[in-house]
């Protein structure tokens, strides 16, 4: 039994031993390269997580459900957009507003993945287009200014030194989404729809019911962020998130142990997958390397794990997209 | 605890100790397209009652086993629970009915713990907590179930394929239902555990609860069951108390008026088993599914591996077409090996018709000349270009050899019958010179009377101009049918290797239900 | 063998030819694109003043060579089973780079070497996903940051120019009739694909693969190598479209073509071919880049913003991966 649950342990182990190896690198790095790390280099790495990591927690989620969404490139966006043009009086009214968008773009997915039985990816893809279209047309093709700076310095002032209230929120969404996915039925239930769509289902499982709630969650996971960092820089303008957030979102869950093929992840791994890669971007700039860099390192890490978790790669695993296992009768293909 | 008034005529089970039925089945009809699954079947089954269930594949099992849990709907006939009618539109329905079922092919997740997987879909689970006494009650059905050993946080996927099997009757233990329904629970089950398999039916018998047991295995059924049910054609043929029955008269039973068949009706066929050595196994295995096999065959030589679910008659035939990368040991065909992938399995000039046509064998929106020419563009291509004009006349060729109409060569596949489908894919694989080894995984599924006896014909065709033919099956008749010698497997084992002419059906049976002799497969 | 639990065996089906019924159905995606191009042209005409112009159909053609590469690319990819690259714009941009830096020894070796750049950079990626099986998004956005960062560390994030004096590329942003060089281009090449696709044994191969994996494999198709040259012509033909942009804006850095990626994949969904691969066509994807360049058009002249024409094409793209997928591996 020890011997067959080492294997477990040594791969749920992965991001913590990487967010480790991330954080030397940051303490270490720098002096030895002679540049100084202070406290604000931690403070900024708590804002990268405040900007990244909410994303980050709605992509596992889908992940972990063995989905996929990439509209929430532009629910990002679309959310910062929301709470900029309809906050101007009231923050939260604009947060509210956001939400609410992000929830009815999330059903609309939800609906077309598990009623129409369609693949996620193909789906996201049209929604990614139009909430960019939505995006263009909310913001007119300009930047919008927020003019209620309080807020922004509000969310963002130091507290306890490295921590603002805008990565306590994070913070705070991932230890309530954690705590659901760690110790309700709801987080079984997600597992075992990623795991296996037909044993969940056979099993009794609500499997659509999940999915649909799903992908509402993890388009309000989206918009959340993108709204507090419209106020944090006082402006929202239509290029802000998109892509480059989702693919930070992307590496941080993969190499936070988040399984590509479903069913496997937690919100702790994802949480130091973010703050692996909020780690490695602050290091870099600490030690002023070249713009490239990060994409260098993140593209790296990225490929590399697509194809180390590739069925394939090595002879005699299990061959999960050519060998026909069984008929799939799900009604949402993964 | 019924308003409704227990129905007071006719039904079995009116004796004074069952007041009302547990369940009762009446008139069941089921349709699927033009097949008739289920033809009226009418079942009562008693509180604390185990009742076996057998019959050939295709009898009828199955389906009224679907309707018994809320699977599929029944076209005509009604269902009580306890007096009241039901109508199940999914699982979950005839989970609150108290119906719970253990399929042969396993319902867990492997990424879950096992406690997890006992609970899935439990609808009795709350949201929050309660996950003490899941796994004290998870511990105690493990500690039944032989499993004690186990700790109920481990995940599923580093359990064996016994264990697993365990977990799932564990799971309908755990629900408490009062009909649970195990659809061949103990095919990949070692004797040690199918004993505590027994244990654990019985005292959920006592303790009034009852039992559906589908299985293949004629001994267990008779060990263990109060009443046996017989299906044939999707009607109920009949039912018996097994203290009146024994084993020899359950094989008649179920084989039917064709009852004892015929072990030299095949047509004869000269020079069989004379030819030179072509295929070689030796110490084949599939790490957890497949022990060693060693087989030598003949050229011209029909072999048939007789299985049920779980046997690894489906999985020699795989991993002889290159589809199970982990097979292990040595397969030699002529010179080469046929082991790792299909490409290889090829240019060893082994041909695979898989079992799983729609999903594994054809291009079902493409037409029957694509199909059919699919593996042999070489032969009608100059550089990589097609002649469409050579693509017709092979597919022109490949039809008539295999006798399907020259008018359906432009109709899509997905749209010809069972039988044809087969046909074409049967084409498909005798290509230019004979393959040296056809590979056929259940080579008439889904095929009716006639469409099976052409590709009984092809197939010793294909034999007598020289080729190899290893198929698996789990019909009797085909099986005596089609093969010079029968190969009987259990349980992921050789049992025993017969030449057609010095076997019975009885004996058949009997070895492919034999879970005796050896250990259960192991991961 | 059949569980308790799967399907019913489906009922054999009659012996007969499919319907009527059934082939106008089985063509409907087809039906569907003609109509809603039909129905833009008609709206515009009748509705919209300058629409049915010979300019403004020359600006329709003007607008679709670019796209109209990319989508070529995207359709071999999408064709094999292997959704999309994520990596299309960067993989362009690139090609581009490499064209304008070769432009100096000649435009055939310019040509060439962005061509093989793309087809590279593709044929990479091709064989992670056809051979191992990994996931075609994550390695193509894996891949897409990897070659964006090469690209700005070797130009420095400065943009790649061509010498004034170098002239010899000037053609491919010439106009014939009215029609620029580029369109031309695009047709010829899509001609030579759909040759490619509809009467060679890799193209027969990569319809398999992509109407059934399984099968595929069980048969003992090439299905690795078949993969790998699906995505090295789509990549030679992605480069291709970086060319285009080259040679007409003389200058080149790693996010010009940003939005090519999505409209590459747009328009190849948007002309019915299947997401999940295995049906389509290069006729198709030229009706689907049509449709959007037309859509584009038209909401230009009825003076609606960018944004409109976005939101426009993703609800046409959901429309269309609704109406072409199947759950089985049917028509």
């Amino acid at each position: 039994m020890i011997d067959r649950l080492r294997g477990v342990q040594l791969t749920a182990a992965f991001p913590y031993v990487l967010l480790v190896v991330f954080a030397l690198c940051f303490a270490v790095v720098p002096p030895v390269m002679g540049y100084e790390v202070s406290s604000i280099n931690l403070f900024n790495v708590g804002q990268s997580f405040a900007t990244y990591a909410p994303l980050a927690l709605g992509l596992a989620l889908l992940m972990i459900a063995g989905e996929f969404d990439l509209s929430l490139a532009a629910l990002y966006g679309l959310g910062a957009m929301l709470a900029v043009k309809t906050g101007a009086d009231s923050p939260l009214t604009g947060v509210l507003v956001a939400v609410a968008v992000a929830a009815a773009v999330g059903l609309v997915n939800g609906l077309l993945v598990t009623i129409g039985g369609l693949n996620s990816v193909s789906v996201t893809l049209g929604s990614y287009i139009a909430v960019s279209g939505l995006l263009l047309i909310i913001s007119d093709n300009a930047s919008v200014p927020y003019l209620n700076y309080e807020v922004g310095l509000n969310l963002d002032s130091v507290l306890m030194t490295v921590l603002s209230r805008r990565s306590l929120i994070a913070i705070a969404l991932f230890v309530v989404v954690g705590a659901v996915l760690r110790f309700t039925r709801w987080g079984r239930d997600l597992r075992a729809i990623g795991g296996d769509r037909r044993a969940s289902r056979v099993a009794g499982v609500r499997v659509r019911r999940m999915l649909i709630a799903t992908f509402v969650v993890a388009a309000v996971l989206a918009a959340v962020p993108g709204a507090l960092l419209g106020y944090s820089l006082s402006s929202a303008s239509p290029a802000y998130g998109g892509f480059p957030s989702l693919v930070f979102a992307i590496t941080a869950v993969l190499i936070g142990g988040v399984a590509l093929s479903g069913g496997q992840g937690t919100a702790l791994g994802a949480a130091a997958g973010v703050l692996s890669l909020a780690l490695l971007r602050e290091t870099l700039a600490v030690v002023a390397a070249p713009s490239y860099a990060s994409d260098l390192i993140s593209g790296a890490l990225l490929t590399a794990i697509a194809i180390l978790a590739a069925p394939h790669l090595l002879r005699g695993a299990r061959a999960r997209r050519w060998v026909n296992t069984r008929p799939q009768v799900s009604e949402a293909a993964a | 605890m019924s308003h409704l008034s227990p129905v007071r005529t006719g039904a079995a089970g009116q004796g004074d100790s069952t007041r009302v039925p547990l369940v009762q089945a009446t008139d069941l009809a089921k349709t699927y397209g033009a097949v008739r699954a289920l033809r009226g079947v009418s079942v009562s089954i008693a509180p604390g009652e185990v009742v076996g269930i057998c019959g050939q594949n295709g009898a009828g099992k199955s389906t009224f086993v679907k309707l018994l849990t809320g699977l599929e709907r029944p076209d005509t006939g009604e269902l009580r629970v306890r007096g009241e009618v039901v109508g199940f539109g999914s699982t979950l329905d005839g989970q609150k009915a108290g119906i719970s079922i253990v399929d042969q092919e396993l319902a867990l997740v492997p990424q879950l713990s096992i406690e997890e997987n006992m609970y899935l879909g439990h609808r009795e689970v709350p949201l929050v907590g309660g996950k003490r006494a899941r796994r004290a009650r998870c511990q105690e059905i493990l500690d039944q179930l032989g499993l004690g050993h186990l700790d109920p946080t481990t995940p599923l996927r580093y359990l064996r394929i016994g264990e697993r099997q365990l977990v799932e009757i564990g799971r309908v233990l755990a629900r408490d239902a009062q009909l649970l329904i195990l659809d061949e629970p103990t095919a990949t089950l070692s004797n040690a555990e199918i004993e505590r398999v027994f244990a654990a039916v019985r005292e959920v018998s006592a303790q009034g609860r009852s039992v559906l047991y589908v299985s293949h295995r004629l001994g267990e059924v008779l060990d263990l069951c109060d009443r046996v049910l017989v299906f044939g054609d999707g009607l109920l043929r009949g039912t018996h108390r097994v203290d009146q029955l024994d084993r020899g008269r359950l094989v008649q039973l179920i084989l039917g008026e064709a009852g004892v068949v015929d072990s030299g009706h095949g047509v004869p066929r000269d020079g069989t088993a004379t030819g030179p050595l072509e295929l070689i196994l030796d110490g084949l295995e599939i790490p957890g599914r497949l022990q060693p096999v060693s087989l030598t065959v003949r050229s011209g030589e029909i072999i048939g591996l007789a299985g049920q679910v779980g046997s690894g008659a489906d999985d020699l035939v795989r991993a002889l077409g290159g589809l199970v990368p982990e097979a292990r040991g040595s397969a030699t065909v002529g010179d080469a090996s046929p082991l790792g992938s299909p490409s290889r399995a090829r240019s060893a000039g082994v041909r695979f018709v898989p079992g799983d046509r729609r999903g594994e064998g054809l291009f079902l929106a493409d037409t029957v000349r694509s199909n059919i020419t699919a593996t042999s563009m070489s032969r009608f291509s100059r550089l990589g270009v097609i002649s469409r004009r050579g693509q017709r006349r092979l597919a022109e060729e490949r039809t008539r050899v295999v006798g399907v109409a020259a008018s359906k060569i432009a109709a899509a596949v997905g749209d010809l019958s069972g039988g044809n489908q087969q046909k074409v894919l049967l084409g498909r694989s005798l290509d230019e010179t004979t393959p040296r080894v056809l590979l056929l995984d259940e080579p008439t599924r889904g095929v009716d009377v006639a469409g099976r006896a052409e590709i009984h014909r092809l197939l010793k065709d294909a034999a007598a101009a020289g080729c190899v033919v290893v198929f698996a099956s789990t019909e009797i008749d085909e099986l005596f049918d089609l093969a010079d010698t029968i190969v009987t497997m259990a349980a992921g084992g050789l049992v025993g290797i017969h030449d057609k002419s010095s076997v019975t059906a009885d004996h058949v049976l009997a070895e492919m239900a034999n879970a005796g002799a050896q250990e259960a497969s192991h991961v | 063998m059949s569980s308790v639990l799967e399907r019913p065996p489906a009922a054999p089906p009659a012996d007969a030819p499919p319907s009527r019924v059934q082939r106008v159905v089985a063509n409907k995606r087809m039906l569907v694109v003609t109509t809603v191009l039909a129905v833009l042209l008609v709206y515009g005409m009748v509705t919209t003043d300058g629409f049915a112009t010979v300019d403004n159909g020359r600006a329709i053609l003007a607008a679709i060579a670019i796209t109209g590469f990319g989508a070529l690319g995207a359709t071999l990819v999408m064709l094999g089973g292997n959704l999309f690259s994520m990596s299309a714009s960067v993989t362009a941009a690139g090609a581009a780079m490499v064209f304008l830096a070769a432009l100096q020894y000649g435009v055939v070796v310019a040509l060439v070497a962005a061509l093989l750049a793309g087809a590279g950079a593709y044929a990479l990626q091709g064989f992670a996903i056809g051979a191992w099986g990994a996931n075609p998004i994550v390695v193509t956005i894996g891949a897409g940051s990897l070659q964006a960062a090469v690209a700005i560390m070797i130009t420095d994030g400065s943009s790649v120019r061509v010498a004034p004096e170098v002239t010899s590329y000037k053609f491919l942003a010439d106009t014939v009739l009215g029609i620029p060089v580029g369109v031309y281009l695009l047709l010829v090449v899509a001609a030579l694909l759909h040759l490619l696709l509809t009467r060679t044994v890799w193209g027969r191969n990569l319809y398999f693969l992509g109407k059934s994996p399984p099968a595929a494999y069980a048969a003992g198709l090439p299905v690795v190598l078949t993969t790998v040259i699906a995505f090295a012509i789509a990549g030679a033909c992605t480069g291709f479209a970086g060319v285009v942009q080259a040679a007409s804006t003389q200058s080149a850095t790693i996010n010009d073509l940003g939005t090519l990626t999505f409209d590459a994949v747009a328009a190849a969904v948007v002309g019915g071919n299947a997401i999940a691969g295995g049906r389509g066509s290069i006729p198709r994807t030229l009706l689907g880049v049509l449709v959007i360049a037309t859509l584009g058009d038209l909401l230009l002249l009825r003076d609606y913003s960018a944004g409109v024409r976005l939101l426009a094409t993703g609800l046409l793209v959901i429309v269309f991966v609704f109406a072409t997928s199947s759950k089985e591996q049917a028509r």
